[in-house]
């Protein structure tokens, strides 16, 4: 009734006005006729009876009001009055705008990012109903617990997937590295992988793969006859069934990015278990079930160290879960966020200081409207109005500037050892974190000064012009102040990682890092199918290695160092005490003079010999975990059930990241594994005087020489520290970044409050020019104010950074820590320089001000 | 405007408004004097809330109005009570009774 009603309202609205009119006019005549009969003048009667109807316009107004949707036709109106002022002032709305606008794009950057890197949902089929499953805290399981597991039919489908399969394509006269995942043969019926052509593997194919699009396009040159076309792989000839889609994101995740897909050889591997648990099921159920199967497990397949039944661990393939598993990664991503953060409420402030300084100087405008008669919540939801239409627009210039920037990081080539890809789309999380953002700034942007105005009296308003309004600028000033000591948090965590950064370059490994070379030969684990086969190979290699010219030793390594890591958690006994004694140390294997060709000093004892049998050389940090003062040669320790004899110690050096410190390592022989995905890969460490860069090739030629089929990678170690320089690198480019995005939207806001301060203050200053102070003093008046901001903003901002970027330790190089000195000094000189020039043009200003004019200036 | 009468009791407005068309039509004006006159000049409407009241009214459909001649000759606007407006005013009407009761009783007795 009553929206139909309002309807025809809508329809008849100019013919309802005059009538209106014509009513309130007819009520005043009457009144007038009573008034003259009881005897007053016409004139006067007609004086009082107006005077008695009050606001006519106020009513014609309070009675359409009745007849409307109140709400809509306010934020019409708001809207209206909004893009009025933008026109107004497009110079306000443009910085507003912009200054959103970048805190904004970034912050949803790398919120995208974040995203992608721990949250991507894998391309599968209903990715909500698999899960990961590990038995016994193991993160991979062996072929026949996977059959056993498969078979035990808990699950509706269990398939299983080997993440780091390296594969050699033998392509003309060229053999090529390439990452291979390698799956189960149900894996793609299990999974329902989509392809873009073709089709998945099949169960029973051996000698089939599917490769990524990636692949397709690069290295096949977008073949269009590709599927069924034969690649050699390990030295046998495979069939092309599929290519997978440009955006296809793993069940591993991560960003991890394979250029094929192809069958698990061999009853030797080790896989990760991927369940697809029944629709409907709990985690906790599946858990059970999983836990049973594991039970029948240790039954069937009983093993000494472990229980498949312990230890169950259980984690969805999507979703939030994932991310607490990978912490360093995780942590790394939540600081970014944090950074991010803080520059979009630097930037949210700045808009806040520029509505504030609006807000004063339309004092006038609202006392008006409010004498007129708006309603208080009438003012603020005008000025709300124009702080979400704001934000709004912030928002949308914001999300365009995202995807320059995700489409600019999806093609950055990061140069690591492994291959990831983050592939960065926009996608509903993405919008609803946008529209998040959007209401979140236009509340942190408007409310101050709308709480503000809602203060502001209409009388005092309007007897006082623009210049003498509210003498105060506490506000605002809170305001830079704050922005000053955020942006500081931002900066000392950019110039943190940039010095991390330097001292990475400059700090030594512990090692050679100028005189040596890493050359890796994967093998086709099918060519040496025995140790003794893959040992000759090794004695032979090394042999040819040692007589290239220039070469001063080699030696085999497991892991080349900044490319691998690992880390063993198990506690040890020594034979010194009775307590057992939990060391997480890096474990290695390394060959016969690895420590000379590296240049790792031996402290005491010697190095591996050939033929070392039980014997193990641990680092200086490991040896005084373990023995204390005792000199550890000669004594022995036990892992788990194995015990060996410790022959030398070496000098600690960093293994992995360049934040290795005083990490306990512990290297044992090398010999050739006899199994797993790894045992085909053998590396050489080459020491040599001359420039590492002049050998590269004939170190390639030598090992291609001794397997034709073998894929060769041979680099200086220099140039081998992508993955140990990261953290570092990505820190300090996007934080560099970050902090200078910060440094500039804080000085904007300096100098916005400091050009509004003079120009306040014109008629003050022009008093004391013409009262005779000199230059000096007046540039003294606009400095001061601005040296008090940054100095408190200074001081605050440094105190919250000691205590913010405690947690970025485990990313510094030893002997940098998150208290640097020189860290704190560095941002304070570029905190004040921003500050001094945002300061400059105001004090200019100041010094032309003309007393005379500033005098009649009004 | 009014001087300095007592202020309505909220809600009280449209009560008196739709008890004093029960007798029949009348236009805004007349409305106004008829509250005045049965209150013994104790109550004022003012004509800023009469006019949004009226029209509040027609909104939801208890009033409905037409345009006819004023004894003075004049072209007016007659309100009229609905068949629905006549349901609300029995029902405020019995509503308002009870809470002038309940109150009596509290002041006398309390």
């Amino acid at each position: 009734m009553e929206f139909r009603n309002k309807i025809a309202f809508w329809r008849g609205r100019r013919e309802f006005d005059a009538a209106l009119d014509e009513e309130m006019a007819f009520h005043v005549e009457e009144r007038t006729d009573e008034l003259q009969r009881s005897g007053v003048p016409r004139e006067e009667a007609l004086r009082r009876a107006r005077v008695e109807f009050g606001s006519s316009l106020k009513t014609a107004e309070d009675t359409r009001r009745e007849w409307q949707f109140t709400w809509l036709v306010d934020v019409i109106a708001d809207l209206r009055y909004t893009a009025r002022a933008m026109r107004k002032e497009p110079a306000f709305w443009l910085v507003a705008v912009v200054s959103l606008a970048l805190g904004i794009g970034v912050n949803t950057a790398i919120f995208s990012l974040s995203v992608e890197a721990l949250m991507s949902e894998p391309s599968v089929r209903d990715s909500s109903t698999i899960a990961l499953a590990r038995l016994g805290g193991n993160s991979h399981a062996g072929m026949p617990q996977f059959q056993f597991v498969r078979d035990a039919k808990a699950f509706p489908d269990v398939a299983g997937l080997r993440e780091d399969g390296d594969i050699n394509w033998r392509n003309g006269d060229e053999t090529q590295r390439l990452f291979a995942m390698r799956v189960t043969d149900n894996m793609f019926e299990m999974a329902g992988i989509p392809v873009l052509m073709g089709r998945g593997l099949r169960p029973g194919e051996q000698d089939t793969v599917v490769i990524s699009s990636r692949m397709w396009r690069g290295r096949l040159a977008s073949d269009p006859n590709v599927i069924g076309r034969s690649l050699v792989l390990d030295g046998r000839p495979h069939t092309v069934v599929g290519v997978l889609p440009e955006n296809h994101r793993t069940l591993f995740g991560f960003g991890f990015h394979p250029d094929l897909y192809a069958p698990v050889q061999g009853i030797q591997a080790r896989v990760q278990l991927y369940v697809r648990t029944p629709e409907g099921t709990s985690m906790e159920t599946a858990r059970e079930r999983l836990r049973l199967v594991g039970a029948a497990l240790d039954k069937e397949m009983p093993e000494r160290e472990i229980k498949y039944a312990n230890d169950i661990r259980f984690t969805p393939v999507s979703g939030i879960q994932r991310v607490t598993s990978e912490k360093s990664i995780s942590l790394f991503f939540a600081m970014l966020m944090t950074v991010v953060t803080l520059l979009l409420v630097i930037a949210c402030l700045n808009v806040s200081g520029l509505l504030l300084a609006r807000a004063s100087s339309r004092g006038k405008e609202f006392a008006i409207r409010k004498s007129l008669g708006a309603g208080q919540s009438r003012l603020l939801r005008q000025l709300l109005t124009e702080s979400l239409l704001l934000s709004v627009l912030g928002t949308l210039a914001g999300l365009a500037l995202n995807l320059i920037l995700t489409r600019l990081v999806s093609n950055v080539d990061l140069n690591l050892p492994v291959p990831i890809v983050l592939r960065i789309d926009p996608d509903w999380r993405l919008m609803a974190y946008a529209s998040g953002i959007a209401t979140a700034c236009a509340l942190l942007v408007g409310l101050l000064p709308a709480w503000r105005a809602s203060r502001a009296s209409a009388g005092d308003a309007l007897k006082q012009s623009e210049h003498q309004v509210s003498g105060r600028l506490t506000l605002r000033r809170g305001l830079v102040v704050a922005q000053v000591a955020t942006s500081l948090i931002i900066l000392t965590t950019a110039v943190l990682f940039a010095r991390n950064l330097v001292e990475s370059l400059f700090t030594s490994p512990g090692f050679d890092l100028d005189k040596t070379l890493y050359a890796s030969v994967r093998l086709v684990p099918e060519s040496y199918p025995d140790a003794a086969s893959r040992k000759a190979l090794v004695m032979r290699a090394q042999t040819a290695l040692a007589g290239v010219p220039g070469v001063e030793s080699v030696a085999t390594s497991g892991m080349i160092p900044f490319n691998d890591d690992s880390t063993y958690g198990g506690t040890i006994r020594t034979d010194i005490s009775p307590e057992p004694k939990r060391i997480p140390r890096h474990v290695n294997r390394v060959g016969p003079g690895y420590f000379r060709t590296m240049g790792v000093p031996v402290l005491s004892g010697r190095e591996f010999l050939d033929n070392d049998d039980n014997v193990v050389v641990v680092n200086q940090t490991f040896a005084r975990l373990a023995f204390g003062d005792v000199p550890a040669v000669g004594h022995a320790v036990r892992f788990g059930e194995r015990e060996v004899s410790i022959v030398g110690v070496v000098k600690d050096s960093k293994y992995a990241w360049m934040s290795d410190h005083q990490r306990p390592a512990v290297f044992e022989c090398y010999q050739m594994s006899t199994g797993g995905s790894r045992a085909a890969i053998v590396n050489f460490m080459i020491r040599t005087p001359l420039d590492p860069e002049t050998l590269v090739k004939s170190l390639r030629r030598t090992l291609n020489d001794v397997d034709t089929s073998a894929a060769v990678e041979v680099k200086p170690m220099k140039h081998a520290m992508g993955m140990a320089l990261l953290p570092s690198r990505v820190g300090a480019g996007l934080l560099g970044l970050m902090g200078i995005l910060g440094l500039v939207l804080t000085g904007i806001g300096l100098y916005g409050l400091m050009a509004y301060s003079v120009a306040r203050r014109v008629r003050e200053i022009g008093l004391r020019v013409a009262l005779g102070a000199a230059p000096g003093r007046v540039l003294g008046l606009v400095f001061r104010e601005g040296a008090w901001l940054v100095g408190i903003g200074l001081v605050l901002g440094l105190g919250a950074s000691y205590f913010v970027t405690r947690p970025l330790a485990r990313y510094l190089v030893e002997g940098l820590s998150t208290a640097d000195p020189i860290t704190y000094a560095a941002v304070s000189v570029l905190m004040i320089g921003a500050g001094w020039a945002a300061c400059l043009v105001p004090a200019r200003r100041a010094l032309r001000v003309e007393p005379m004019e500033a005098l009649r200036y009004e | 405007m009014g001087t300095s009468t007592p202020e309505l009791l909220p809600g009280t407005l449209y009560l008196l408004v739709m008890r004093t068309l029960a007798a029949g039509p009348l236009h805004g004006y007349a409305i106004a004097k008829r509250i005045k006159e049965s209150s013994g000049a104790f109550l004022t409407v003012e004509e800023g809330s009469l006019y949004p009241a009226l029209n509040r009214m027609l909104v939801k459909g208890w009033l409905k109005s037409e345009w006819g001649l004023s004894e003075s000759n004049r072209k007016a606007r007659f309100y009229q009570l609905t068949a629905k407006g006549r349901k609300q005013l029995e029902q405020e009407d019995k509503e308002f009774r009870s809470m002038v009761r309940a109150i009596k009783l509290v002041l006398d007795n309390a």
